[in-house]
């Protein structure tokens, strides 16, 4: 009656063998569930120094503590595994119906162990779990695999799928895990350890219910919100066509203000996180031509055709993630696009857009469908994919790779259709293609040191598409994250806009209005808010929240009340913080063991702007971002040089028993 | 003495801000409307005319007056993916 079922699934892929194993109910109030249930498991159970790409490697997939309690936007999933991009701790998260359909089986996380001699995929419902063969699958994509698995699984119920695609089944690094036909669990190359592993997809056809503590005071507060929600709208005469004049105005401007988060609830139900597309260029946001450019490269003749309304041209209908009220979501008709080849996708998100529009110079929207089909359904991560078109383009710009490397392809800033065969050949991993499929960083180490210059990345992974140099939250988040690259963890914005010092003691209260310049200072109070952005997040993973949830403001998303209405426990924003520094700590801590140097997670020198932008709304920034880490580090307890947690830190959160292998 | 109204302001910071006072409030004349408000931040003409503003999270017109202790929210814009 707490929200989660006390149980964990455990596949053998080697073996075959199943089982389960129980957990106290101390780990969830220690850790909560998803994110932190994984670093538990996960943290005990890889061996040091092992190859993600090995049998040692454990791949998870965690549901949330509020997710089926009848809360609100709570409906997210992790996967955790050990990273082979970054070679530390990796977890990707995705919204859809994959969360629920794990606790509906019955458990709140399953987790895969050893590599399977043939490809399998596991199906599960009230009545047990088995592995199934799949060679008839390997190699057929997302989509396609999702639709035949549900035909070929007929339950009472649809059964929910997380599978992977040709990308993850070859090994590129930069595959992701796809559910409900496109939506990505796309980071940290979790597709990549779930292909190597021989493990095709997981299908949950569960129906079993999800108790909670105090159901009755759920429902009120999830009420409350949807109200708000509801309300929540833009006036339909509001046009995409004036979102760059606020991106202009932005820009100009030398204050940052509190803003109301049911205004960015709008904001998302209106067009979803493609409201940002031609925001972010204009304002800095959006990183234009591999880090290097600004909107002087790419300007309003280009960016234009990124308009939100105008992809919500194809738009057929909407598309929530489970138990969500915002809905940012949406099925695109790309019939007509390019060789017509396919049919729907899901509305393409700012990421993809940036990734695919700005960064490589590109301005052609219905390759930008394209992509994002194509990448969905090849399950490859679209803003690593687009940083590494973006860094093979400037490097075939400055004559390090030629078109004898790419067998003819010109591939020229914004030429869309040397994009889309380069990105054919990364899933398949032929000629140049082979190269790149593993990332950046791992292209450059390939290339040689005159490559490394254009490989943009924090820690081998390819950073989200928000220029630090605007957010410096969002550039010390970058740096400081165990997964490094990570533009989800927070940003001065998304602190403003969650008002969680109304909340936690700690959290520094933010004016009605200040000067910018004052987010970029190295302090204790910027140091402290990103330490609320972490534990906060790590809060938001544990439970299932989605990010865009807390943008509406913790004063109307009650995510601590639901915890306590939830599980019956007692506990305050400040205890529930407190998991969540625990939750990164054992992340970090994870990363040590797995002899990771946390100072090398330090962003790429051009997102920091160590030689700053010549033009456009950042010309002349320059992160401070080495003294930045150490006070992130110092704040969190972690030792200031080294980013290791002091033994203190750890005895404080009671974490060294786990660390020691003992079970708490 | 001229009476007038205090409403919490919530708006981007691409505004004019200098209307704000340190807590968030915009002192009006008694019988200001919203128009009234938006033209102190410096809205621009094409963004006053949307409708984009709410009173007490209800949606307002621009020429609906402001009473003392409304809360008023202008547009926000978060970046995400
Ligand atoms: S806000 Fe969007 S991404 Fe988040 S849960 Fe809702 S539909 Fe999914």
């Amino acid at each position: 009656m707490k929200g989660y079922c006390g149980k964990i699934l455990i596949v053998n892929l080697s073996t075959g063998e199943i089982g389960s194993e129980a957990i106290g109910d101390d780990i969830y109030e220690m850790l909560l569930s998803g994110v932190g249930l994984g670093a538990y498991y996960l943290y005990r159970h890889i061996p040091a120094m092992a190859d993600p790409l090995g049998p040692d490697n454990i791949l998870g997939f965690t549901s949330g503590l509020l997710t089926g309690s009848g809360s609100l936007v709570t409906g997210r999933w992790m996967v955790v595994c050990k990273s082979p991009l970054t070679g530390g701790w990796g977890d990707a998260n995705c919204g859809g119906t994959f969360s629920p359909a794990i606790k509906r089986c019955g458990y709140d996380a399953l987790f895969f162990k050893g590599i399977s001699a043939q490809p399998v995929y596991l199906y599960m419902d009230n009545h047990g779990a088995s592995l199934r063969d799949a060679a008839h699958l390997w190699g057929i994509d997302t989509v396609e695999s999702e639709s035949l698995l549900r035909n070929e699984c007929k339950a009472q119920k649809k059964p929910s799928v997380a599978v992977i695609g040709p990308a993850g089944e070859n090994g590129a690094l930069i595959s992701g895990i796809s559910n409900d036909s496109g939506r990505m669990a796309a980071r940290s190359g979790v597709g990549a350890v779930m292909g190597s592993k021989k493990l095709k997809a997981v299908v949950l056809a569960g129906s079993r219910r999800i108790a909670v503590h105090d159901s009755a005071r759920v429902k009120a507060i999830s009420k409350a919100y949807a109200i708000k929600i509801k309300k929540a709208a833009l006036p339909k005469i509001m046009k995409g066509w004036m979102l760059p004049l606020m991106g202009k105005m932005m820009a100009g401007s030398k204050n940052n203000a509190l803003m109301d988060g049911l205004a960015v609830a709008a904001m998302n139900k209106k067009w979803g996180t493609i409201a940002n597309n031609t925001v972010g260029v204009p304002n800095g946001d959006s990183p234009i031509k591999n880090w290097g450019g600004s909107v002087k490269d790419y300007g309003w003749g280009k960016y234009r055709h990124l308009n939100p309304d105008r992809i919500l041209r194809r738009h057929t209908k909407p598309y929530a993630c489970y138990a969500c009220p915002i809905g940012c979501g949406g099925i695109s008709a790309i019939q007509d696009v390019r060789d017509g080849r396919f049919k729907h996708t899901h509305k393409p998100e700012y990421e993809t857009c940036a990734a695919f529009g700005g960064l490589i110079l590109n301005s052609d929207l219905d390759a930008i469908f394209y992509i994002n089909e194509l990448l969905n359904r090849a399950g490859m991560d679209t803003i690593s994919a687009g940083g590494v078109v973006a860094f093979a383009m400037e490097c075939f710009q400055n004559g390090i790779i030629t078109k004898a490397d790419t067998a003819g392809l010109e591939l020229s800033w914004g030429n869309a259709d040397a994009v889309i065969e380069l990105l054919r050949r990364m899933i398949q991993r032929r000629g140049i293609g082979d190269l790149l499929a593993d990332g950046v960083k791992k292209a450059a180490e390939k290339i040689g040191a005159i490559a490394q210059p254009y490989a943009v990345h924090a820690g081998g992974q390819e950073p989200g598409m928000h220029d630090g140099k605007m957010d410096p939250l969002t550039g010390l988040h970058f740096s400081v994250e165990p997964t490094p690259g990570r533009h989800t963890i927070g940003a001065v914005v998304n602190y403003n806009l969650s008002r969680i010092w109304e909340f936690v003691s700690w959290a520094p209260k933010v004016p009605a209005k200040y000067p910018k310049d004052k987010d970029y200072a190295v302090n204790e109070e910027n140091a402290r808010k990103a330490k609320a952005n972490s534990c906060l997040k790590m809060i938001l993973d544990g439970a299932g929240g989605c990010l865009f949830a807390v943008l509406t403001g913790l004063n109307h998303w009650k995510i601590f009340d639901w915890l306590n209405a939830t599980t019956g426990w007692d506990k305050t924003p400040d205890d529930y913080m407190q998991i969540g520094m625990r939750i990164q700590t054992l992340r970090q801590m994870f990363n040590i063991k797995h002899g990771i140097d946390p100072k090398t997670f330090k962003m790429h020198d051009r997102m920091s702007g160590k030689t700053p932008l010549k033009e456009g709304p950042l010309a002349g920034i320059a992160l401070a971002i080495e003294p930045s880490m150490q006070s992130y580090w110092k704040e969190l307890g972690w030792d200031e040089n080294s980013g290791i947690p002091t033994q203190q830190a750890l005895d404080h959160l009671q974490l060294t028993p786990l660390l020691n292998g003992e079970v708490f | 003495m001229e009476r007038s109204v205090r409403v919490k302001v919530f708006a981007p910071a691409f505004l004019h801000l200098s209307a704000l006072d340190d807590e968030g409030y915009v002192t009006l004349p008694e019988g200001a409307d919203v128009q009234t408000l938006l033209k102190a931040l410096h809205m621009p003409m094409p963004l006053r005319h949307i409708g984009c503003c709410t009173v007490n999270a209800v949606r307002a017109k621009l020429k609906d007056t402001l009473k003392d202790g409304d809360t008023v929210s202008i547009l926000a814009l978060a970046a995400g993916g």
